[in-house]
């Protein structure tokens, strides 16, 4: 971490080097720390500081993109020579939306002190209230504490000058009967910006507890059922949805959900579904990587498809403004969510298994993939804690169950109810949480592993 | 990268009280390109450069990297790798051991016969842009059309307490052309040569001119176009003949996933998962049909999964993983080729100089066998031919799949018969390979490069390779899901 002052700096070197019509620069320092654990034992621990400087220079209508890991003087001077040589390389574009002009950004703090200080001896510490609750029942436990520090600043020629910094720490742990085809398993996660927000204890207990109830699973018949999705399960359905189209350009294009459909209801009233980087318990980033300040967009208003994300290249193509939502080194033209918020209803999960007769409750999603974008259809698995749902009570564990359905048109079309709880769950992407509730809805068994 | 703060590194973790520690550098320059409908989207030069120290302390691992390197930082890495395995000392249970490997010090060099960096990148673009033109070409519907090409040079030298000291240069060349066609509700996608990336190779701008890429890129469009108004695949139980860009996806997640040694052992178990191949099974559980014979190889010239030495300075090597369809081996690192008392085939990689090195595939391929693409579909009544990779998802263990290919046809009484969209087939792995009747020969294999295998914490994507010539299996399941 360097501060606001030498990222800035760096990133007026580079502009300045470019010597070109216009540039911009994006300075982006992340030290990522992680305790690996298996077999109730620490296996992995790593501590990486990272740099990556992502310079554009502009000649006339034509960009050029260069990136170094070294922000020395001569290797910011050597990016942007760099950069400078793949725009002079090219044809004109007359589609180039031009660089961001200055703007305000709304004050944001996601940095928190302790996160950044959290030492190895620390993550080890803590990652050990896991592994006893698990030692004390004689199970297996697995997984990964990260705490992340990082910082980033964008500059223009035209005078964009933008710094955030922020910190995330996350953990997740499967805790294992064993290995073979019948172990039962279980799950917990949680993130926050504040590594002190995670309590160790309570989410070991919940994975030991979960693990305990779902050793010697069985089978069901595929078939469509109701399902009680918990908060981790439902933020694999967003993160699809999101890859599948929540983008500016697949909406130009016809290639989101959303194409030709805002305004009209594509699933059920009860979800409303937003991008909010305000939530102060996420991990805020006012700009994005143009320098544009970051909006709330709400994609889906109770049901109806409502708004879309742009980045600059996407906005010039609607003919909109961007929404603040480019990535770094236009990595993904049209822009991604970072922030999606999925409202909370007036239920809970106890409440919503009491008022189910038979169905599934699931914990979390696992390897899910998309199927068919414009469609929303994904599939993947169950994974560590499903259970069969019988005269509103949790029964029998169940065998990891493929799913195969539309996200908008069969499982949020057929919610019926959304907690008042939510949970913060890990994205894995940099300052990028997400808020989401549980939620009973249907869903396409198609099969079981063995 | 010279060897100086690699050495300071090691002195300095060995005065700090290691057992053992390696050191790996890795310079990377790399230069892409894309173009879309027409216009360059995205011409990018990228450059990295940084240092990664692997320690091993009263038998516990610590890492540590950083992209400042000199030799003071290159010392304090090790020093912090040496504190991180103090710490890791507080959940103990075992002590770490590692396989016997041979000190070698050596260089090596990935065959490249046109520098790509030696070609005139407006040239590059300007194929690009013939490419984009021939696939937009295909239909009207074809609302993007995306050409693509990039080139990446890797020098890792790589240094160990052992005595090690190695230095290898990679050139890395892939190129492709992807065609979307919209329309009412629908869109279709098709890719050339392969969906990843198009295709990768090691192997420099020579790699890029045998593709052929912008006569190959109007078909593409046809293609995408076609499906747009093609039948829906059916559902049902019935032969599938998979194409090499889909078969080279099957093999990757079904046979090179569960024989990683770690997964088998349970270090990825809250991560990348298991496997369904414990160590009871070695050389006595059948995996697949008497024709299936799988190995690893990491000498495959020209091959993603093709080095010298791996990350622990093992040299590559053949190993089989399934010979006549039975189980027979793992890929393994020196750590877990310890635990089975054995020594390691060369499998533990790291995607960057900041990533500690897991075991990853090399080249997992499939063995020719005697049959053609042709004979194959002759001995079909009622069957589906996929091919393109386009939805993959798989269970923890590596049993329960399902998959998706861009393209397929309908295959009745030994003939392909009309285009089916949105083609998905699911079964159970040892089931899916025991129910291989048939695998095309030497002539029609390809080497597909696959360059985003994800696995790890923090996520290491991984450049692998896979070979395999088109294959018949019977008694399929495919069309999953409602349509």
């Amino acid at each position: 971490m360097v501060g606001k002052d030498r990222a800035l700096s760096v990133c007026e070197a580079a502009i300045s080097a470019c010597g070109a019509d216009a540039a911009e620069a994006v300075l982006m320092l992340e030290t990522d720390s992680l305790t690996r654990f298996a077999n109730s034992e620490i296996h992995q621990n790593t501590t990486v500081d990272s740099a990556e400087l992502l310079v554009r220079a502009v000649l006339g209508t034509r960009e050029g993109w260069a990136s170094a890991n070294q922000i020395t003087g001569d290797a910011v001077r050597e990016a942007a020579a760099r950069a400078v040589q793949m725009a002079r390389v090219q044809p004109e574009n007359p589609e180039a939306p031009g660089l961001a002009d200055p703007a305000e950004y709304e004050e944001a703090e996601g940095y928190d002190e302790q996160t950044h200080d959290f030492t190895p001896a620390q993550r080890a510490q803590a990652v050990s209230r896991i592994i006893r609750q698990a030692d004390a029942h004689e199970l297996n436990a697995s997984g990964s504490l990260r705490t992340r520090a990082m910082e980033v600043a964008v500059a223009n020629s035209r005078g964009v000058r933008a710094w955030a910094r922020g910190t995330d720490a996350s953990l997740i742990t499967v805790v294992m009967t064993g290995f073979e085809s019948d172990a039962g398993s279980g799950y917990a996660e949680a993130a926050s910006r504040r590594v002190g927000d995670l309590d160790f204890e309570a989410l070991g207990a919940t994975a030991v507890r979960k693990c305990l109830a779902a050793r010697h699973p069985g089978d069901v018949e595929p078939g469509e059922y109701v399902v009680v999705m918990e908060p981790s399960a439902v933020a694999t359905a967003l993160q699809m949805l999101a890859y599948m189209g929540m983008n500016g350009i697949s909406f130009i294009e016809g290639r989101s959900y959303a194409s030709g459909r805002l305004g009209t209801q594509i699933t059920s009233e009860m979800v409303t579904i937003a991008d909010d980087w305000h939530d102060p318990d996420t991990s805020p980033l006012p700009f994005d990587f143009e320098g544009v300040p970051r909006q709330r967009v709400t994609l889906i208003d109770r049901g109806i498809a409502s708004g879309m994300i742009y980045d600059r290249t996407a906005a010039a193509r609607a003919n909109a403004q961007s929404t603040g939502h480019a990535v770094p080194g236009g990595g993904m033209p049209g822009g991604y969510p970072q922030h999606l918020a999925m409202s909370a209803g007036d239920s809970s999960i106890e409440e919503m298994v009491a008022g189910t007769e038979r169905g599934i409750y699931i914990t979390r999603f696992n390897y899910a993939n998309p199927v068919h974008p414009v469609k929303t259809i994904f599939t993947g698995m169950t994974k560590d804690g499903t259970f069969l749902i019988e005269d509103g009570k949790i029964g029998r564990p169940l065998r990891n169950l493929r799913f195969t359905d539309s996200i908008l048109g069969g499982l949020f079309a057929s919610i019926t109810a959304i907690s008042r709880d939510t949970g913060l769950l890990p994205t894995g992407n940099g300052m990028s949480i997400y808020r989401v509730p549980a939620v009973r809805a249907r869903l396409q068994i198609t099969g079981s592993t063995v | 990268m010279l060897l100086k703060p690699l050495e300071m590194a090691l002195e300095r973790a060995l005065g700090a009280g290691a057992s053992y520690a390696d050191a790996r550098s890795l310079e990377q320059a790399d230069e892409g390109l894309t173009v879309r409908n027409g216009r360059v989207e995205q011409a990018r030069s990228g450059s990295s450069y940084g240092l990664g120290v692997r320690v091993l302390v009263d038998g516990q691992w610590g890492f540590a990297a950083g992209s400042a390197v000199s030799e003071a930082e290159a010392c304090r890495l090790a020093g912090l790798a040496v504190e991180i395995a103090r710490a890791s000392g507080a959940a103990r249970k075992r002590e770490v051991s590692l396989a016997p490997a041979p000190a070698t010090v050596d260089t090596w060099e990935s065959p490249c016969r046109i520098d790509p960096w030696s070609v005139p990148t407006a040239r590059k673009v300007d194929l690009l842009r013939e490419a984009c033109k021939a696939a937009q070409a295909g239909g009207k519907d074809v609302r993007v059309a995306t050409a693509y090409m990039r080139a990446i040079r890797e020098v890792k030298t790589f240094a160990s307490t052992e005595g090690a000291h190695i230095v290898q240069t990679s050139t890395i060349t892939s190129a492709g052309v992807r065609a979307v066609a919209v329309g009412a509700g629908e869109m279709q996608v098709r890719s050339y040569p392969g969906t990843f990336d198009g295709n990768v190779r090691q192997a420099g701008y020579e790699f890029v001119e045998e593709m052929d890429l912008a006569a190959s890129s109007r078909r593409t469009g046809e293609e995408a176009q076609a499906l747009l108004s093609a039948e829906q695949c059916p559902s049902g139980t019935m032969t599938v003949i998979l194409g090499t860009n889909q078969l080279a996806l099957q093999i990757h997640e079904s046979c090179g996933h569960p024989t990683e040694l770690d997964r088998v052992y349970g270090t990825e178990a809250s991560f990348a998962g298991t496997s369904f191949l414990p160590t009871e099974k070695l050389a006595s559980y059948r995996y697949g049909s008497d024709l299936v014979n799988l190995y690893a190889d990491s000498r495959i010239p020209g091959g993603l999964g093709t080095f010298g030495y791996d990350d622990e300075g093992t040299p590559a090597c053949h190993s089989y993983l399934v010979k006549d369809g039975m189980f027979v081996g793992y890929l393994m690192s020196r750590e877990t080729a310890h635990d089975l008392g054995t020594v390691s085939n060369g499998a533990m990689r790291a995607s960057g100089w900041d990533r500690m090195p897991i075991i990853r595939m090399t080249n997992i391929c499939l063995e020719p066998g005697s049959d053609t693409l042709q004979s194959l579909i002759a001995g079909t009544d009622d069957g589906v031919f996929m091919d393109g990779i386009k939805s993959w998802s798989i269970d923890d263990r590596r049993l329960n799949f399902q998959f998706g290919s861009e393209i397929g046809y309908r295959i009745r009484n030994g003939e392909l018969a009309e285009m089916v969209k949105n083609p998905t087939y699911t079964g159970i792995t040892p089931q899916f390979w025991g129910s291989c009747d048939g695998i095309a020969g030497p002539e029609e294999w390809v080497l597909w490069g696959v360059p985003n295998c994800g696995k790890g914490e923090p996520l290491q994507i991984m450049r692998v390779g896979h070979g395999t010539s088109p294959a018949r299996f019977r008694n399929v399941k495919v069309g999953v899901g409602r349509w």
